[in-house]
């Protein structure tokens, strides 16, 4: 008897040399199977969007494996039966991406409306002394190395520009706030911003009250950034939102975690970072298996968004004091200052440093997991690595 | 964020990045055309009296969003607005159009400019070298050959066909750069044509595809509905009669109603459709519902009547008046314009609200019956049964013809 197996049009089917992965992106279950030659066939034939995910055959002609494949998928709510004429029909996951960039491109960039929306943060190294040498601004918002000020009049004519609504965060990492030349200018410019604005600042320049005093008659809000110290105090005559807890290893957590329970502070985050000799503690503790990668409940959304877009870096630029424009630190400048939003971003969009640089264009083509991996971190990158799965790496 | 209605603030917006302005540069025509929504068929549009739009007025609202234009911040670094020219017969007009050519390459606006207009053609022997110079985008009206195109006669009632052909094969010699980068063909769909001989004619003519609009079904006047019917003809209905309805189903494939409506079913339901990057960022369940398909105001045009009244498009009536411009006046009030939107939108956010198309809605709101009146009748409303028939009848297009589900998931899908 002819039976039409169809797949549900929230499944996504994955499928690598040796094995395959079925993801539901409605209820997250999943099926991680091995390919014979007849069930390679049907994923195959599955896998050709003109058949709408559905595929006919006789029960009696199917060989064992592929009947108890099928099996499987009805019985975990992958697929259904129909006869023949019946109506199901099953759209397979395709993003369609009305103005993907080589449209955009073919459309005459110059002309193009809304790219403008696409920036949406941007976060502007203010500089000032700063006395560690590590980079671990090229990981998260922290005081670059060196000394130099981002000269005022620059910066005033670079926010003035910033008069439309798309920029929704502006974040500004300053060092050394005392000797900052025009400190009081630049907090009211940056004022001006309202909630759009955050200030950066490390823990250790908060204990001088007069860099409290400045910050608190500036009405900003702030983040303070903890590393590698034992903070006593918690100052509330700042308006600070958040309190971010770098850590190096698992000491520096429970220090901060003791911290944080003492001093009753609810705003707060952990973020993990690289120093040259911490790997195993960022791969123990951020690095996935491909058990974890599959409990992350990602829906049809979440996985074209892995498909199309850095979701950790889309939309996000980087100002140097010295006035070059960045989309990834460890990349080329792609302008300055003095460049048009619109052509910084065409300028990313052409070189494609991070915007839309996904998992699958970063060496990870043929792994069944790609799509629900999380998009490509800068903190792989200065490990040297591309790969956070440790299933895959072991 | 949305918020089911529309502001102020999202009006000025579509102003500064206007990207097309349209004049009705007169409602003098040169032709009496049977169907013509100007004529005797319909109802709903001002009298016409063989007005000729003057360049003051014009140059009142040019100087507005000029000024508009240079103020406020644009979402592109070098946005494109296109100044059209529409009728009646806009070519009777011409000085009109000259002058306003003339006068926005003097202002240098910071923006590209681009010039369109839509012709009978009877005039364009007389204008071609403007035309030519300024790179005036041209839609020609041509319902294909000289008895598909009996409908469209001069005032003695003789079909202008003739008159017609031979400007465009001018045009054509003599500028043949600018008429295969320019031109293009607008024909209508009636008793008297088809899908199939208006596509042959013009592709063997001057090989280009032409656009096909059927006749416009909304205002006709209740006497003239028997006369209407008897000319109409759908292009479902003439595809299904057609010899070669496979292949050219498959020429003016996002032309084809069915695939139309199956397109827009993908579009909406499928959840792979996605405008923008950013869009993907975006969860549309948080979304408030905008009720209606209706564009907001400008977001796509500006429509000036040849009596000074500002539409959001030409196929509103002019009752829908956003604002008006006449003599040394130019009155465009943009809150008084949202809240004149918001007090529509509301009037039907009941009905809407339990339609269960209402994620695919593409109904304008002028054009609903007695939109005006408490109770609005919606033609595209679905109950519960209507939208399964319309979701049967989609699925079983889609899977009817193979390859269209990849055809429609690897196109481009905007109007």
């Amino acid at each position: 008897m002819r039976t039409v197996f169809t797949l549900k049009s929230d499944i996504f089917l994955w499928t690598n040399d040796k094995e395959g992965l079925l993801y539901n992106c409605a209820t997250f279950n999943s099926l991680k199977f091995v390919l014979t030659p007849s069930i390679e066939e049907m994923c195959n034939y599955l896998n050709n969007i003109d058949n709408l995910y559905s595929i006919s055959y006789d029960d009696n002609e199917i060989d064992a494996p592929l009947s108890k494949f099928i099996s499987d998928l009805l019985s975990q709510g992958f697929g259904v039966l129909n006869n023949d004429g019946d109506n199901i029909t099953s759209f397979p996951p395709v993003l369609n991406l009305q103005n993907n960039w080589e449209g955009v491109i073919k459309d005459n960039a110059q002309s193009t409306s809304r790219i403008l929306n696409y920036l949406s943060v941007l976060t502007i190294f203010l500089g000032g002394y700063n006395s560690n040498n590590d980079k671990l601004y090229l990981q998260t918002e922290y005081p670059i190395p060196g000394g130099d000020f981002f000269d005022f009049q620059m910066l005033a004519d670079f926010l003035k520009r910033i008069t439309s609504t798309y920029v929704k965060d502006i974040r500004f990492v300053i060092s050394d706030l005392v000797n900052y030349p025009n400190i009081n200018n630049i907090l009211s410019l940056i004022a001006s911003f309202g909630h759009k604005v955050s200030l950066f600042i490390k823990y250790d320049e908060l204990s001088n009250p007069t860099v409290r005093t400045i910050i608190k008659n500036s009405n900003i809000f702030i983040v303070v950034l903890y590393h590698s110290t034992c903070p006593r105090n918690i100052y509330t005559d700042c308006e600070i939102i958040n309190h971010r807890f770098l850590l190096d290893n698992e000491n520096d957590y429970s220090i901060f975690a003791e911290f944080i329970k003492e001093a009753g502070i609810s705003n707060y985050n952990f973020v993990p970072v690289y120093n040259g000799n911490n790997q195993d503690f960022i791969i123990n503790n951020l690095f996935l298996t491909q058990e974890e990668l599959l409990q992350s409940r990602l829906t049809k959304r979440h996985v074209f968004m892995h498909q199309a877009v850095n979701v950790f870096s889309f939309g996000h630029l980087f100002v140097l004091p010295s006035g070059k424009v960045y989309s990834d630190l460890t990349k080329k400048a792609i302008g300055s200052i003095n460049d048009t939003f619109h052509s910084l971003i065409l300028a990313e969009q052409n070189a494609n440093y991070s915007w839309r640089r996904t998992r699958r264009a970063n060496g990870c083509e043929g792994c069944l997991f790609v799509d629900i991996c999380p998009s490509p971190t800068k903190l792989e990158d200065i490990m040297g690595t591309h790969c956070i799965c440790t299933d895959h790496r072991n | 964020m949305n918020t089911g209605r529309i502001s102020e603030n999202d009006i000025r917006h579509n102003l500064i990045n206007l990207s097309q302005i349209v004049f009705e540069v007169t409602d003098d025509c040169n032709l009496n055309c049977y169907y013509c929504t100007y004529g005797d068929l319909y109802y709903g549009y001002d009298k016409r009296e063989a007005r000729y739009m003057k360049f003051r007025d014009a140059k009142l609202i040019i100087d507005y969003l000029a000024e508009f234009w240079r103020n406020n911040t644009t979402d592109a670094e070098t946005p494109l607005t296109y100044f059209g020219f529409y009728g009646g017969e806009p070519l009777l007009n011409m000085p009109f159009i000259m002058e306003v050519v003339e006068y926005v390459e003097s202002l240098h606006l910071p923006r590209k400019i681009e010039y369109s207009m839509t012709t009978n053609a009877i005039l364009i022997d007389r204008y071609m070298s403007f035309l030519a110079e300024k790179n005036i985008h041209l839609l020609i009206s041509l319902d294909g050959d000289r008895d598909a195109h009996g409908y469209r006669v001069d005032k003695g009632g003789r079909n202008s066909f003739d008159r017609v052909i031979s400007n465009v094969r001018a045009l054509q010699e003599k500028y043949p750069i600018y008429f295969k980068n320019n031109i293009n063909f607008n024909s209508v769909l009636h008793n008297r044509n088809s899908v199939e001989g208006i596509f042959n004619f013009i592709n063997n003519e001057f090989g280009k595809s032409p656009q096909i609009s059927e006749l416009s079904d909304t205002g006709i006047k209740k006497d003239k509905v028997e006369q209407f019917h008897k000319a109409y003809q759908s292009k479902i209905e003439s595809l299904q009669k057609s010899e070669n309805n496979n292949s050219l189903s498959d020429k003016v494939f996002l032309d084809n109603p069915s695939t139309y409506r199956a397109k827009i079913y993908i579009q909406s339901q499928s959840q792979n459709v996605y405008k923008y990057y950013d869009d993907l960022f975006i969860d549309n369940t948080t979304i408030n519902y905008i009720p209606t398909g209706t564009c907001i105001p400008f977001s796509r045009k500006m429509f000036v009547t040849v009596n000074g009244k500002i539409l959001q498009c030409e196929r509103i009536r002019q009752n829908f008046t956003l604002g008006i411009v006449t003599g040394n006046s130019f009155e465009l009030d943009l809150k008084a314009i949202a809240e004149n939107y918001n007090h529509y939108l509301d009037k039907m956010q009941q009905l809407c609200s339990i339609c269960h198309n209402k994620s695919s809605c593409l109904q304008c709101l002028f054009h609903i019956d007695k939109i005006e009146s408490s109770k609005p009748i919606c033609k595209s409303f679905m109950n519960k049964q209507e939208f399964i028939r319309y979701q049967y009848n989609c699925l079983k297009y889609i899977k009817k013809h193979q390859g269209l589900y990849r055809k429609l998931v690897t196109s481009i899908m905007d109007d």
